[in-house]
């Protein structure tokens, strides 16, 4: 029996009308076999236009609909939803995309209508040979996972929190807090950071519906949108967190007197082996760094932390714990890392004392950083003129070309506290200035009347003459090179994907940017989903973010979570595959190539069979299969040959 | 006139395709005669759809996947690199021309690289002009012979009375899938190519006298450095030998 086809152009306003002769196309489309019907409508995906479809179903018993509009990203879900509402099955619905892939990327009207034509027939081609599908629902566990506990993290996890779903927040490092625990102040209300972070960061201690894992990570991700395995490795830190009062009195004891840099200081100061990282850490717990601790590295030590500690909590025969989690959705904030200024040797930076990182000044300039506050040199003196210089390591084709967004602003309100502080003379050396916030401009204002001097050009160079720094740039407002001789120069250095984001994005299956960091769905509708249902961003681990739209970012994030939570079941897509056991003869190379680990061999029938829960549908074990007993759902090696055929002849 | 081939891509669902549709959102342009298919993932990539594709008269096939690394099913990109490369090898030896088969691994956000790949590709086609599969009209016997095609020439004897499927003893679909292509000697050809044992028995099967064992040795000699298909060692399982 021959089957009814509505095919449906969009005109889409101009979008596709204005390079694609659509009546042209209608024309063409209703010559096409099994064509009942052709028709070509303005906005197709307005209330008439589904409207038009849906009659049809009605009255012509149209049972194959074809819809030529934009990307079936836009509105595959609209018009499946349309269909299935007068009673015919979602997939039997195919979208020609003639926006994104004809009209918008083509000029030539002539050639681009005759493209949308090969495409519409290929389309046409295709829908004769779907099938009737039914999608799967599956249960979802209503739990969430928030990996990486900075600021977005720590947001996302009390806002899930608050709303009653369990959470289970991990972090590397041995306390949450991420970079924000290191700042000072925060432009441009210059806010102290800590005090506006730590009731955020004790909240999580406390609240019940989290559970906390520090010095942790995830090492695989099982399953799917509803019913993630997580695998998670918790480091031991030697120190029981439940005996352990964080009194401190095993840092006094390490014999380990020299020290190591410290991660959290930004290597301005040391710590020993055992140590609590700063006086507000969450959980404030001691951490025996197994790789400087004498005992633990070079098996000789006297042990005095474990006589120094009353209450007997440190334990060297702790080992490693991976413990599984069922979660229903993930949120992955990991934030990211400061460029490493190393890469541009031009600055000095670890070649002259007195070059620092923005993020090393934050720490000279809080007052629980290795100072108390105080900006002062290596010698211990007040610096008495100091340069700032934006876009290191950002919008440089040598090193990254994205802005860093934050960084000028951050540029500025160090400038700001070193003038206050120290009185110094204070050079900005700048390319543009991006105060792009709510109140970021005014402070910018604010700062330039204060008496800070702002060249603008891109400091081109750092070097010593007759014992002092010098900056070399050229002022482009002058149009000539000044050298500025200082006391101190402050890189601010851009915010980079983080070291272990790649590792990250392969253990989630999510995927990355050019640029490095991860990728949402939509860049500009689907912010804070990624391509992989259920996972979520939240924060700089999606691109640079100041801790305003890290925070709303975040909430976003929560936000998504719940709402899968809330809803108990979700639809997953039925283009599982499956194995013909009449056909199947037992070669295993299926079970090869499967990713997923979803096919499984029948020893007693010498067949293999697909584990539909298991199945992504990813259709590798079908084109593997020598004699195509396996096939997938809705990319049928038939439909695909008869796309094939549509769109070449 | 310049001579505008007939490019059909297949592009994976995760990055060439939603890439096509970021570069369409930037309104950016490339050339009309990309055709473009969307896979869930290059992993599917049948060598079928390739056959099908050069057999209807596409010039090129140009195969856009996930960059290294980045494949959303894990090492899709990586088999659809070990088919196209052996794809590329039939193309070769036929005379067909590798040149017209390629494979790009792109992140769905590299979209000036997308139109670089894209029109480059088919100004490679049209330099390289119409494929010679559709000048030589597999299926009519009366076009004389060209140089250079001396496969093509030899493949044109087939008349479809599948004895080489016959005897093969690594074909053992139920309902062949190729049977329906103009020149099944060659569908069989790619279909077998990399399983093949070697046992010889298609060309002594071939009533016509095509050299199919020569030219599977050919190919084989080309497969030598993709490396193993399966991971099977040759010989029984040890576990199944009995000792005595």
């Amino acid at each position: 029996m021959g089957k009814k086809i509505g095919v449906y152009i969009c005109h889409c306003g101009t979008n596709i009308a204005g390079t694609v002769d659509c009546s042209e196309l209608g024309r063409f489309a209703a010559t096409l076999p099994e064509v009942s019907v052709s028709r070509d409508y303005r906005y197709l995906c307005s209330d008439p236009g589904q409207d038009l479809i849906k009659k049809d179903i009605r009255e012509l018993s149209i049972d194959r609909v074809v819809v030529a509009a934009c990307s079936p990203r836009m509105h595959e879900t609209t018009f499946r939803n349309a269909i299935s509402s007068e009673g015919l099955n979602p997939y039997f619905l195919n979208i020609a995309n003639i926006r994104e892939q004809c009209s918008w990327v083509h000029k030539d009207r002539e050639r681009a209508t005759e493209k949308a034509k090969h495409i519409v027939q290929a389309a046409v081609a295709r829908v004769t040979h779907h099938e009737s599908l039914e999608a799967r629902r599956v249960e979802i566990k209503p739990s969430v996972l928030v990996v990486g506990a900075g600021i977005a993290g720590i947001q996302a996890a009390l806002t899930i929190a608050n709303e009653g779903t369990k959470v289970s927040l991990i972090e590397k490092a041995p306390y949450i807090g991420g970079h924000m625990a290191q700042l000072d102040k925060t432009f441009p209300t210059l806010d102290c950071a800590s005090c506006i972070f730590t009731p955020k960061t004790v909240e999580v201690a406390r609240n019940k519906n989290i559970e906390l894992f520090v010095y942790s990570e995830v090492i695989n991700v099982k399953g799917y949108v509803g019913n993630f395995v997580v695998t998670i490795k918790k480091h031991p830190t030697h120190v029981d967190p439940i005996r352990c009062t964080g009194c401190g009195d095993c840092v006094g004891a390490c014999l380990l007197k020299k020290g190591v840099p410290s991660e959290f200081e930004e290597r301005m100061a040391m710590r020993r082996a055992i140590y609590i990282p700063f006086p507000q850490a969450v959980p404030l717990k001691a951490v025996i760094d197994r790789e400087s601790c004498l005992f633990l590295s070079r098996g000789k030590c006297k042990k005095t932390c474990v006589d120094a500690c009353k209450a007997g909590a440190i334990d060297f025969d702790q080992k490693e714990e991976v413990i599984e989690k069922e979660v229903g959705s993930i949120i992955i904030a990991t934030g990211y890392d400061p460029f490493d200024p190393h890469l541009l040797p031009q600055y000095g930076y670890g070649v002259y004392e007195n070059i620092i990182t923005g993020l090393q000044f934050e720490r000279l300039s809080s007052p629980s950083g290795p100072t108390q506050g105080e900006i002062l040199l290596k010698d211990g003196t007040v610096p008495k003129s100091i340069a700032f210089l934006h876009c290191i390591g950002s919008r440089d084709e040598n090193a990254k070309l994205h802005c860093s967004r934050v960084c000028c602003m951050a540029s500025m309100k160090q400038a700001h506290l070193a003038k206050e502080k120290t009185g110094a003379e204070i050079y900005e050396f700048y390319i543009d200035i991006n105060a792009f916030g709510k109140g970021y401009q005014e402070f910018y204002k604010r700062v330039r009347e204060e008496g800070i001097y702002f060249i603008r050009g891109k400091g081109s160079e750092i070097f010593k003459r007759d014992g002092r720094l010098v900056v070399e740039a050229e002022d482009t407002l002058l149009g000539t090179p000044v050298e500025i001789p200082v006391d101190m120069a402050v890189l601010g250095t851009g915010l980079t994907p983080h070291r272990d984001a790649e590792k990250v994005a392969q253990v989630f299956g999510i995927s990355q940017s050019a640029d490095g960091f991860f990728m949402e769905a939509h860049p500009k509708l689907r912010p804070v989903s990624t391509n992989v249902d259920g996972i979520f961003l939240a924060g700089c681990c999606q691109g640079p973010k100041d801790i305003p739209d890290t925070v709303a970012q975040a909430s976003a994030a929560a936000a998504e979570a719940i709402s899968l939570v809330a809803q108990g079941q979700v639809e997953v897509e039925a283009t599982t595959s499956s194995i013909d056991p009449e056909i199947c003869a037992g070669c295993k190379l299926c079970i090869e190539v499967c990713p997923y680990s979803a096919i499984e061999f029948l020893n007693l029938k010498g067949i293999s069979v697909v584990n539909e829960a298991l199945c992504k549908g990813c259709g590798a074990c079908t084109a593997v299969c020598p004699s195509k007993a396996a096939r997938q759902k809705h990319f049928t090696q038939d439909q695909v040959l008869a796309e094939v055929e549509g769109m070449i002849t | 006139m310049n001579f505008e081939p007939i490019v059909l891509g297949f592009l994976c669902q995760q990055s060439g395709d939603l890439c096509a549709d970021f570069a369409g959102m930037e309104q950016k342009t490339y050339a009309p005669n990309f055709l473009p298919i969307k896979l869930p993932c290059l992993g599917g990539l049948d060598t079928i759809y390739l056959l099908k594709a050069y057999f209807l008269g596409s010039d090129g096939v140009l195969v856009l996947g996930c960059p290294e690394g980045h494949c959303k099913h894990k090492k899709g990109n990586e088999i659809a690199q070990r088919r196209v490369q052996a794809f590329q090898s039939l193309l070769e030896v036929l005379g067909i021309g590798k040149d017209r088969l390629d494979l790009a691994l792109i992140h769905s956000s590299e979209i000036s690289r997308l139109i670089k790949m894209i029109d480059g590709f088919i100004e490679r086609v049209a330099k390289l002009g119409p494929s010679p599969l559709i000048q030589s009209n597999l299926t009519s016997k009366k076009r004389e012979a060209s140089e250079g095609l001396y496969w093509l020439e030899q493949f044109k004897k087939c008349d479809h009375c599948y004895q080489c499927k016959e005897v093969c003893p690594i074909c053992f679909c139920k309902r062949c899938y190729i049977g329906s292509l103009p020149n099944f000697a060659i569908a069989w050809l790619a279909h077998v190519m990399e399983r093949c044992t070697g046992c010889g028995r298609c060309e002594d099967a071939c009533p016509q006298g095509i050299r199919l064992f020569d030219i599977i040795q050919l190919l084989r000699q080309k497969f030598l450095t993709l490396g193993p298909l399966f991971s099977q060692k040759e010989g029984k399982k040890e576990e199944k030998i009995i000792q005595i």
